[in-house]
């Protein structure tokens, strides 16, 4: 059927190029990747004993180590045959990838439908300086939607990946294609669209300083936390009858003796925590750079695993800018983008920019996404009403309290335990009514001229920014309880798996929220009249505490 | 007392670090900036401020009766497993047998006043209007929603009808958007065809989502 169609966009062309529709293989290093693959389900436990149980001539050894040899050989042999029916052709109009053994598969990606094209490598590919090359389409989620061909060598990869996008680019006719009026030579426009885009230019890069900066805020350390327990776990084992000994791991009731003891222990595995996760962040996105080409963003990063992500600008939904609990005092906020059809099953979530100063974020808006340009702290900021604080103090502790209270009946029922000890961890509760207190606080949205910009916190504080005309629906929900007092829940989602759940800020007050829900999109039907049966008067006196 | 929108730009024109501290103590001022005492919370303005009228049509009277059916046969269903599972427990374990018995016939009036009284109220809560440029949904009982899907961004429209549905001549209309799908229940078959054919006649075919 693809083959049928007219060639509408270089009727010049006639013969496809001579080494544009080969069945082309991949690097031999997929033969060795895919039979380690193979293996690496039984390969360690069977290193593990030939270590130590060593070979003892047995009859036993015998079958062990021939069936071993014998599935070896076929994880090898699979991945032979497997590489042998593994064939991708790049027409002037189409990707296509064969593979299979016993069920063959034929997937074709016309070049119209191409959304995104990644390179990636694992440091197993990296061995062998192969990359795999990702071509996804629009359609979202299924894994239908798009190409994964595995082990080309790095030149030729990212040969393919420029020569993909500037075919979609010329065949979408976004600016390449015609000149003057007039189709222009093939060659040539290909060869321009991938100047333009082998390297845009270059945007943002991560100094050695931003970089430290970012994994020592990254606030990743309740990660690392538990890896400082596990390797405190596994250096119980390795030094017994030492320090570990010593403390009061069964006497808590003589801690205040040993406080000292205990703190400094937690305090250096805190410190461990914090360095693994500046560690973790400098390898996540050490030689970090986004560059634009044309209508293209490229963002690069990673010092061991090096991913590289291309994302078409209009496919961008949302803008998310996330000021971390320890960044925000230093005015660092990271940038991430929510982009449509990039399959949910690695989340539609990118990184725009992994630490950047808040006064920033405006200009790399401007470079990068000038339609999510939006002056972040707008002096209008719409914001909750004071009745509303009640309830987000109340909702971010009462899970605490009625945790802390579970667990005290438990103690008190069935273990020999001093209840007071846990129900002396109910002091930390007002830190979590501060933190409902900040979540009021900062929650708010903001509509102008088309841009919407929607705030709230979790932990940290998340500021979105998109546009009316993205926006998949407005919602407004309230429960009895909001009802009483006349606030509702605000609901609204854009196209991008990475937040299907949508964006939502609980507590508007109730007529804000139906303002809201006209701002955002058409006229709605207003009574404009008095009511004739006034609904129940809120209580205008809710705000506990607080006049 | 400082005027609090003027400490407000003073805080924030101040150092981050001086701005997020100030923020995070619980300052009454915040709460009675001008903007934040709009005055619909009084009860005189609530009375002559425009309110968003809810959407105009009902779904079809049917529902209510197709409803109650399923109610019924789910109501049966789930009362005999656990009538199952509650004479599994006496029989078996050596749990207080009140308990079991206490517990049972709480799942039982519930379920029962549940099945009697939701589907009228579902029915009563449940609204639409198919507007030229948007879906308008209302419906809940407990939980309220009001929702508003633009046309321009449906993206294909079913009719749907179950087995229960096809009984009573009745039919649901489903929508999808880039964000999930909504669902109109209990259209009569006509009409459901009818509320497919006029989204799907604005839902325009837009490139970028």
């Amino acid at each position: 059927m693809i083959g049928k169609q007219p060639d509408h966009v270089s009727p010049n062309l006639e013969p496809p190029p001579p080494n544009g529709a080969e069945w082309r293989q991949a690097h031999w290093a997929f033969i060795v990747i895919g039979a380690l693959r193979n293996m690496r389900g039984w390969i360690v436990p069977l290193a593990i004993v030939a270590v130590t149980q060593g070979v003892s001539g047995s009859r036993a050894d015998y079958v062990w180590y021939g069936l071993a040899s014998l599935a070896t050989i076929g994880a090898g042999g699979s991945s032979l045959v497997e590489w042998w029916m593994y064939r991708y052709r790049v027409t002037d109009r189409d990707i296509t990838l064969k593979s299979g053994i016993v069920s063959k598969q034929e997937r074709v990606i016309p070049f119209e439908r191409i959304q995104s094209v990644d390179l990636s490598e694992a440091p197993l590919e990296r061995l062998f300086k192969v990359m795999r090359v990702k071509v996804e389409t629009g359609a979202g989620g299924s894994s239908e939607a798009e190409i994964e061909v595995r082990a080309l060598n790095r030149d030729d990869a990212s040969e393919l990946r420029s020569k993909l996008l500037a075919a979609r680019q010329r065949l979408r006719g976004d600016r390449v294609a015609v000149r003057d009026g007039a189709p222009i030579d093939d060659q040539a426009s290909v060869a321009a669209a991938s100047d333009a885009l082998g390297d845009g230019q270059l945007i943002r890069k991560i100094s050695t300083k931003e970089l430290l900066i970012a994994g020592a805020t990254s606030g990743r350390i309740g990660a690392a936390a538990a890896i400082a327990a596990a390797l405190a776990q596994f250096g119980e084992q390795l030094m017994p009858g030492s320090l570990w000994e010593r403390l009061p791991w069964d006497g808590f009731v003589d801690a205040a003796s040993n406080i000292q003891i205990v703190l400094g222990v937690v305090g250096f595995l805190g410190l461990i925590a914090w360095l693994i996760s500046i560690a973790t962040t400098v390898m996540t996105y050490g030689g970090f750079e986004l560059r634009r080409a044309g209508d293209q963003l490229q963002v690069r990063y990673g010092l061991l695993d090096r991913r590289r992500t291309t994302i078409p600008i209009r496919r961008i939904q949302a803008i998310r800018v996330i000021e971390g609990l320890f960044r925000q005092p230093f005015g660092y906020a990271e940038i991430r983008f929510d982009s449509a059809g990039f399959g949910a099953d690695q989340g539609a979530s990118g990184v725009l920019s992994p630490l950047l100063p808040k006064r920033e974020v405006l200009t790399l808006l401007q470079e990068t996404c000038p339609d999510f340009a939006t002056e972040l702290n707008p002096g209008t900021l719409k914001r909750l009403p004071p009745r509303a604080r009640r309830r987000y103090i109340v909702s971010a502790s009462i899970g605490w309290v009625i945790m802390i209270g579970i667990a005290a009946g438990v103690t008190w029922r069935f273990f020999d335990f001093p209840v007071w000890w846990v129900l002396s961890l109910l002091i930390v509760t007002p830190l979590f009514a501060v933190f409902g207190d900040l979540r009021y606080r900062d929650a708010g949205w903001y509509v102008d001229r088309g841009s919407f910009l929607l705030r709230w916190r979790g932990v940290s504080r998340v500021t979105v920014i998109t546009q009316v005309r993205r926006l998949q629906h407005r919602r407004l929900q309230s429960d009895p309880f909001q009802r009483r007092s006349d606030l509702v829940t605000f609901r609204t989602a854009v196209a991008s798996g990475g937040s299907l759940e949508g964006f939502s800020l609980p507590h508007l007050d109730a007529r804000d929220g139906e303002v809201l829900l006209e701002q955002l999109g058409g006229a709605l039907p207003w009574e404009t009249s008095p009511r004739r049966s006034p609904r129940a008067a809120p209580p205008v006196d809710i705000d506990f505490g607080l006049t | 007392m400082i005027d609090a929108v003027q400490y407000r730009k003073g805080v924030d024109a101040a150092h981050p670090l001086i701005a997020w501290l100030s923020t995070s103590t619980l300052l009454p001022e915040r709460c009675m900036t001008p903007e934040s005492t709009v005055p619909a919370t009084t009860p005189a303005a609530l009375t002559t401020d425009p309110r968003l009228l809810p959407p105009r049509e009902h779904l079809d009277p049917r529902a209510r009766t197709m409803w109650y059916v399923s109610e019924a046969i789910q109501t049966v269903i789930w009362l005999t497993m656990v009538a199952v599972a509650a004479a599994a427990i006496l029989r078996f374990t050596p749990v207080d047998q009140r308990w079991v018995i206490l517990a049972a016939a709480a799942i039982f009036v519930f379920s029962i006043v549940e099945g009697v009284v939701s589907p009228a109220l579902r029915y009563r809560y449940w609204r639409y209007e198919i507007r030229d440029d948007e879906v308008d949904l209302q419906h809940g009982v407990l939980m309220k929603t009001r929702q508003l899907i633009p046309m321009s961004r449906i993206q294909h429209v079913d009719t749907r009808r179950g087995p229960l549905q096809q009984r009573f001549g009745l039919s649901s209309v489903v929508f999808f958007t880039a964000a999930g799908s909504m669902e109109i229940p209990a259209l009569s078959q006509e009409h459901a065809a009818d509320v497919r054919n006029r989204i799907a006649e604005r839902a325009k075919v837009h490139d970028d989502l």
